[in-house]
């Protein structure tokens, strides 16, 4: 079965606030995501997201320019909180949003049950990497699209979207996680706090970047993450992203700080069968939302234009780069090798 | 107070994987037995059958066999495996994904075990897994006892609580084989390294401290995780404790855990005795709500407050704060007025051509040497004004002052690299900015630095912080929470509006 490139892809974009909406609407996104100012979304940090006023300004600029807005919902809540999720997820079925992103399953089944109308979309913190795993989903949920958690190739997502048919988001542009998203502790062993309950991973109340005679320190919650000679770029002080010494040799044990761009894989993607390409970026800026935006609709109005003669253009690539972690990028695990 | 083996997470030769298990069969400390790879699809020194004939063993030796499946699924040979798992009626099967809850569920197969890695963080979420024939439910090994308490007060009575109690912490997954890219290896022809690993390879920081293990594609904790001194506080949380294998003494911490369940050693000395036998220094932080790599000892359990981890919602907007007064001076006035005269000029002079193409980028410069000396040893005050006048120009509708209320009295600073210029601010209690009061020599509770014109250009939205960051242009230092909040203020606020007319 071959999918033409042709079925509409959508450009699904982050806003860490209004200005960051705004910039993803101008230049041409045609869904936003936001999260509320709390823990119900996996990028709870100071100062970003949404309070209700600024969420139904947002859906209103949306709406005027015809693009969707949907809501990230998509932690796990314990027992002692779990009416700030549910009352969450009222809110966003009140504020009319196109769609709610869960992971939780108990989350999904009071959504099911008591606003049937709200459209779901399964969070890539739900950790579904097979078929098997989102069919789960779609027949007790009915959620209606999955995001893949970064690590699966491009011929496994193609295997994965040919036997379901739930529609298939994937990341295709921003920081990437090297852990499979949704079952990642690693910041809750070096601080106390992960992404699935608390919203967030190598939180800033535990982060202190300075300056010593060593050079520039990063550390987490006292933990030595790296340490940067002058004129050395630097990272998100994400644990996953410093350098350690494994046996007798100092690197990137982990991962090397460089953006997901997928750019070049775009008519692969299409082809594989995915419905939408997810920009991830929450806590960066309108500029970045903007630029990334851009570059992005302008490549898929090309793809849509003229699918088999598509190419990356150096453009958009210096674009993308500008403002990607360590001013590199990878591929990722799209590409099998990187594995 | 049953004891079980977790699933073997490393990957051992298959002669001493056979033995482990022979002794494992013959010892009488353990009543249920996990068995299976459930980290890497790749390893194939045992083989699907294999664990079916030592599940079959460790039955015939009076203890429960449990079938533990792969916690990452990938691909469709996975998938494969796993349906070969589910298809075996003989054992129970611990269904470490939601596709393995799935093929359970499908294939009608009741008293499964749900998990730790199936993020069951809640019990309605367990319920609706009993629903699907889950009667057993491994807690998540960084959820704190007191939300286990909490959770086990919503769960229906017969399911079966199990706690990780020892062992590495299984932390993370990846596509990525680290083991393999240690010795520069694609995951695809990794020669199967791991091997040489008995407990995974340690990974240090660059000042030395262990931190994590490298197990494959599996992250571990370096240090080893220990409820063994906590018991009497653990034993009323659970049916169940997990042991997780280590290359060595295995058993004999078994055995040490038995004896203090059943009362023959203080869980105290139990816990000395074990010392000696770990891999690594020992942990317990996660039990008790706190970073996990931290040991909290008896006596300072019973002393702090129990950390709860439950963060709670919040979707109240924020109170409205008051706006400041309505006549807006306009900005080039106010910086007329205060900055120093030759660094004024210059700005205006660079400006003037940018100024008047209203698309054009802000040019790249620096503040000329000369210049900065100047502006070095000129009193702190003027510029301060200017800027903390400038901020209290704003209005609420473009600079909310209420999300700002975590830096009221805070000693915060601005440091213009190129300028020589060190604003220290504060905000009041009343929402208007003000001249930091502290000392001059005081050091600020945060600092950011950056060029004259990079932070321009952040202001006017043509730079996004991160990239800034990211280039070593922006450096943040001090109290980090203060700092990103700056930062995102900063960024996200459209002074656009208000410095280009």
């Amino acid at each position: 079965m071959t999918e033409t490139a042709s079925r509409k892809i959508e450009l699904v974009c982050p806003a860490g606030g209004l200005p960051s909406l705004k910039a993803a609407v101008d230049n041409g996104a045609d869904c936003v995501y936001f999260g509320f100012k709390d823990a119900t979304n996996a990028r709870n940090f100071t100062g970003l997201n949404f309070d209700l006023d600024q969420i139904r300004e947002g859906i209103a600029y949306a709406r005027q320019h015809g693009r969707k807005v949907l809501v990230a919902l998509n932690t796990y809540p314990l027992k002692a909180n779990q009416k700030s999720w549910t009352a969450a997820i009222d809110h966003a079925a009140e504020l009319g949003v196109d769609a709610a992103i869960m992971a939780d399953p108990a989350l999904m089944a009071y959504a099911a049950r008591v606003h049937p109308a709200l459209r779901l979309h399964l969070s890539v913190q739900g950790s579904a990497t097979s078929h098997e795993a989102i069919n789960f989903y779609h027949e007790r949920f009915g959620i209606q699209r999955a995001v893949l958690p970064r690590v699966l190739s491009l011929a496994q997502i193609e295997q994965l979207a040919a036997n379901t048919q739930v529609e298939i988001e994937v990341f295709g542009f921003g920081g990437l996680c090297v852990m499979v998203e949704g079952r990642c502790a690693l910041s809750a062993y070096a601080t106390g706090q992960s992404p699935n309950c608390q919203g967030a991973c190598s939180p800033d109340a535990f982060v202190r970047w300075e300056q010593t005679p060593r050079g520039m320190e990063t550390r987490l919650n006292g933990i030595l993450i790296d340490r940067y000679a002058d004129g050395e770029r630097a990272s998100y002080p994400t644990l996953c992203k410093g350098r350690f010494a494994v046996r007798d040799e100092t690197y990137y044990a982990i991962e090397e700080p460089a953006s997901l761009n997928a750019l070049e894989m775009l008519p692969a993607l299409a082809g594989a069968g995915i419905s939408a390409i997810k920009i991830e970026g929450r806590q960066r800026n309108p500029a970045y939302v903007g630029q990334v935006t851009k570059v992005w609709r302008a490549a898929l109005d090309a793809l849509a234009r003229n699918a088999e003669n598509f190419a990356a253009q150096d453009a958009w690539m210096t674009e993308l780069n500008k403002v990607s972690e360590g001013q590199s990028y990878t591929l990722g695990a799209y590409y099998r090798p990187w594995k | 107070m049953k004891l079980s083996l977790g699933p073997l997470l490393y990957y051992w030769p298959r002669q001493q994987t056979f033995d482990f298990y022979e002794a494992v069969a013959a010892s009488n400390t353990l009543d249920i037995v996990y068995l299976g790879e459930t980290v890497c699809s790749r390893r194939h020194e045992l083989r699907c059958e294999d664990w079916f004939e030592i599940a079959a063993r460790i039955a015939a030796s009076g203890k429960e066999a449990v079938l533990s499946t792969q916690t990452l699924v990938e691909s469709e040979s996975d998938l494969k495996t796993l349906r070969r798992i589910v298809e075996n009626a003989d054992f129970r099967i611990e269904a470490n994904d939601m596709g393995a809850v799935r093929l359970l569920a499908a294939a009608g197969r009741r008293g499964w075990v749900a998990g730790a890695t199936l993020n069951v963080f809640n019990p309605d979420t367990l319920n609706l897994l009993v629903a699907e024939g889950a009667s057993r439910w491994a807690a998540p090994p960084e959820m704190p006892g007191a939300d286990i308490a909490d959770f086990r007060a919503g769960m229906p009575a017969p399911i079966e609580t199990e706690i990780f109690a020892y062992g590495r912490l299984p932390l993370a997954y990846s596509a990525r084989c680290f083991t393999a890219r240690h010795h520069n290896l694609q995951k695809d022809a990794c020669a199967f390294r791991c091997i040489e690993d008995g407990d995974g390879m340690l990974l240090r920081t660059r000042e030395g401290e262990a931190f994590l293990t490298l197990n494959g594609i599996q992250t571990q904790s370096a240090r080893v995780y220990s409820l063994l001194g906590d018991l009497e506080r653990v034993a009323g949380h659970a049916e169940i404790l997990r042991i997780s294998p280590q290359s060595a003494h295995t058993l004999e911490i078994a055995a040490l855990f038995r004896e203090a369940l059943d009362g023959r050693t203080a869980p105290a000395a139990a816990h000395e005795a074990s010392l000696a036998l770990l891999p690594e220094a020992p942990c317990n932080g996660f039990w008790h709500g706190r970073a996990g790599h931290e040991q909290i000892s008896a006596e300072d359990a019973e002393r702090q407050p129990k950390d709860v981890s439950a963060a709670n919602g919040v979707c109240a907007a924020a109170p409205d704060a008051e706006a400041p007064p309505a006549e807006n001076p306009p900005p080039q006035s106010l910086f007329a007025r205060f900055l120093p005269e030759r660094l004024r000029e210059h700005l205006e002079a660079r400006f003037r051509q940018w100024a008047q193409a209203p698309h054009a980028r802000l040019p790249a410069f620096t503040v000329p040497a000369p210049i900065a000396k100047i502006s070095v040893r000129l009193p702190k005050l003027p510029p301060t004004l200017a800027l903390t006048a400038a901020l209290n120009l704003a209005p609420d509708s473009m600079l909310p002052r209420a999300p700002l209320a975590p830096l009221i009295g805070r000693h915060l600073r601005l440091h213009v690299l190129d300028a020589g210029l060190r604003l220290d601010f504060t905000l009041n209690a009343k929402g208007r900015f003000r001249p930091s009061r502290a000392a001059a020599n005081a050091q600020p509770e945060m600092t950011i630095s950056a060029s004259l014109r990079d932070f321009i250009a952040l202001a006017l939205g043509e730079e996004d912080a991160d990239t800034l960051f990211f280039a070593r242009r922006l450096l943040i230092e001090g109290d980090t929470s203060l700092g990103l909040l700056v930062k995102n203020t900063l960024s996200s606020t459209k002074w656009s509006d208000f410095l280009r007319r």
